[in-house]
């Protein structure tokens, strides 16, 4: 649909068709929501004909990026390896958490970021249920101390939520208890969210 | 690939759950994340910087800084935009380490937007608008980019691009002219 005021290859945003009105005036008008309302801009064809291109190139603009990043090539292997053995090596350990041993000259301990592996293992072995992250609320670093786990997990619509949250429960116990010595007081887990079987779109 | 046997794949998993999870120190998840959105920060660095040369290097650093960041990353849900924002960052450095090494301001080699008919060779409107946006200097682009993708106001992008805030209503009105003339020859 070509506008029957413009001639052709006349643009909505040229001068002439401005009304007196500016670019940069039009856009700041559409950035603030039409407010407050200016007449002499709600009352003109022109700025109006503006605007409108204005928004549609604005809703466009997302689309532009996507449709090339969907035609650029996928980077290769080794870009990736790069970036994961970047990453390995910074992993995010967190505090040390102490562990008994029968030699008095060896310190043992354990990562909290292997403790937060261990959290997530016990959920990717039950169905339903992923673990996102977790949190250990305590003094770990100080053997005895008693330290709660809190699990954030997102829950898939085919599961049944309360069991899952139970096996979740007793498996992170019992995973804790065999790697660790911490003393665990209790393990929260709070749904952040329930998820739609992809499969069932 | 990142599957976990008869488990909820990771690859099925939305991007709030895969920096949820990323920031627990799950290497897997941040990789799914990073195969998500790796082309388009690279089509976005492409675009602000104008030429290939440094576009994976400031991808992977963004990547980096963003899997550093994780851990105090406030609203998992906003991922996206926020790994925008990282790799603009990274872009817009490496922008001025170029401008404090070389003596040429920066080289020129793309066609300006106001000849006729750049897009005269477009098979769709989205083509048509990539094409339009190559062909809009810089400077202009730059500005549009940061609006419009990273959703930047003025006044950040001026500071942004070390540009005076009026320079750049400036810059985004000519960039809006000459996007809004290739949209509207579609039309």
């Amino acid at each position: 649909m070509t506008d029957p005021m413009m001639p052709p290859g006349d643009s909505p945003l040229d001068e002439q068709n401005l009304d007196g009105h500016t670019i940069e005036e039009l856009s700041d008008y559409l950035d603030n929501g039409r407010q407050p309302t200016d007449q002499s801009i709600e009352s003109s064809a022109g700025a109006q004909n503006a605007l409108a291109a204005l928004s549609r190139l604005r809703a466009l603009a997302p689309r532009i990026l996507e449709a090339e990043a969907k035609a650029a090539p996928v980077r290769d292997a080794s870009w990736f390896k790069r970036l994961l053995d970047q990453i390995g090596v910074q992993a995010h350990a967190g505090r040390e958490i102490p562990i008994r041993s029968d030699h008095p000259e060896a310190q043992l301990s354990i990562t909290e970021g292997a403790v937060r592996a261990i959290v997530r293992a016990v959920g990717d072995e039950i169905d339903g249920v992923l673990v996102e992250r977790c949190r250990l609320d305590g003094d770990v670093e100080t053997s005895g101390e008693p330290v709660s786990v809190v699990i954030d997990v997102s829950i898939y619509a085919d599961a049944e939520a309360s069991s899952v949250i139970d096996e979740l429960r007793r498996g992170v116990e019992s995973a804790l208890s065999r790697h660790t010595e911490l003393n665990v007081s209790g393990v929260d887990i709070v749904v952040r969210d329930f998820e739609k079987d992809p499969e069932e779109d | 690939m990142v599957s976990l046997p008869g488990r909820v794949s990771l690859d099925d998993v939305d991007d709030r759950g895969l920096a949820s999870r990323s920031s627990d120190g799950d290497i897997r998840a941040f990789e799914v994340l990073v195969r998500r959105y790796e082309q388009l920060l690279g089509t976005y660095a492409l675009r602000v910087l104008g030429s290939a040369v440094d576009v994976d290097d400031v991808v992977q650093e963004a990547f980096i800084a963003a899997w550093q960041q994780l851990p105090t990353m406030e609203d998992f849900g906003a991922v996206r935009g926020w790994l925008i924002t990282i790799v603009t960052r990274k872009s817009i450095d490496r922008l001025r380490a170029r401008h404090e090494h070389s003596d040429i301001d920066e080289v020129e080699i793309e066609a300006r937007s106001d000849g006729p008919d750049v897009t005269a060779s477009a098979n769709s409107l989205d083509e048509a608008l990539s094409k339009a946006l190559s062909a809009l200097p810089p400077d202009q682009r730059r500005c549009w980019l940061l609006r419009e993708v990273a959703g930047y106001g003025y006044d950040r992008i001026a500071q942004e691009l070390g540009l005076p805030v009026s320079t750049v209503r400036g810059l985004l009105a000519r960039s809006r002219k000459s996007l809004v003339r290739e949209m509207e020859a579609w039309r």
